[in-house]
């Protein structure tokens, strides 16, 4: 299983993919999925770093990683903003109905919603609070490689 | 006397082996002796306290989600507790289409007091919003037999 600079360098690697995708509107329920992949590496890399968290050094699924980020107060934040990333990433795989009475994701969260509130906001508040957990060369590089987004 | 499974960690202790005994040692290093047929008696107990502890708190979790939609009800078109792996989920489908980032943060807010909340310490609950749409695309999260819809 990767370490912290490896779960840091694939966060960076779905930045790239994202930062890609922003310029393509009509992939914005696959924005919305390398949105959460992304998220996921972070917080993972946060749980291998993170000293008073040491006896959990993955999250292994999505319960385990939820049930840690909840329970942990001082990861409350971090789940704050990570919880509407799975949210929209689960209804861009899901919401598949294109009868004219259903709804895609593309209504529900159109490229300017994707990109304003769960990459510019969201996302952006989840590396600044995860952060503080990683090392100063993960958190800095994190931090370069997110604001280039174009 | 007891089985150990090395690569599970985990202990064996067969009713066919009633007669032997067993010594449990708690944090504290308070030693508990007691024969197997205790053991496996004293399991049973809390086995049915964990499950009696759980109908308790899911009652009031029902009532407290309840509450809760009801405040949004101006929102919320369906609202199902169903279960998603080893917990439940909480399902609300809401009357619009868009985005309710105001919503998403409230439900967010609702997930981390349910989850910090001594009331429901046996309650392992995930949320999840859908925009207002059709019964095959809420059915598919719905576990078939195990749902539970909220009426007006």
């Amino acid at each position: 299983m990767p370490n912290e600079p490896e779960h840091i360098q694939l966060a960076i690697h779905n930045i790239g993919v994202i930062d890609y995708l922003l310029a393509k509107p009509e992939f914005c329920d696959w924005t919305a999925t390398v949105t959460f992949y992304t998220a996921l590496h972070i917080v993972e890399a946060v749980f291998f770093y993170d000293k008073k968290n040491s006896n959990k050094k993955h999250g292994y699924n999505h319960e385990t990683r939820e049930r840690i980020l909840k329970g942990i107060r001082s990861y409350q934040n971090i789940w704050k903003h990570y919880r509407p990333i799975q949210s929209a990433s689960t209804k861009s795989r899901y919401l598949k109905d294109l009868s004219a009475a259903g709804v895609t994701f593309q209504q529900h969260m159109p490229h300017q919603i994707v990109k304003d509130k769960l990459i510019k906001h969201h996302l952006a508040q989840l590396i600044k609070t995860a952060k503080k957990f990683l090392s100063l060369s993960s958190g800095a590089l994190l931090d370069k490689t997110f604001k280039q987004i174009s | 006397m007891s089985t150990t499974n090395k690569e599970l960690g985990s202990i064996h202790l067969k009713w066919s082996q009633k007669g032997g005994t067993v010594i449990v040692e708690d944090a504290d290093e308070d030693r508990f002796c007691m024969t197997i047929e205790d053991a496996i008696e004293a399991c049973r107990v809390y086995d049915k306290e964990k499950r009696l502890a759980f109908r308790k708190q899911f009652n009031m979790l029902l009532e407290f989600l309840g509450s809760w939609c009801y405040e949004r009800k101006g929102k919320i078109q369906k609202i199902f507790l169903t279960i998603r792996d080893a917990g439940l989920l909480f399902l609300v489908v809401t009357k619009s289409k868009i985005y309710d980032e105001q919503l998403e943060e409230e439900l967010t807010l609702l997930d981390i007091e349910i989850a910090n909340n001594e009331k429901f310490s046996e309650i392992l609950l995930s949320v999840q919003s859908l925009p207002c749409c059709n019964d095959s695309n809420y059915s598919s999260f719905c576990y078939p037999e195990r749902t539970l819809e909220y009426t007006k």
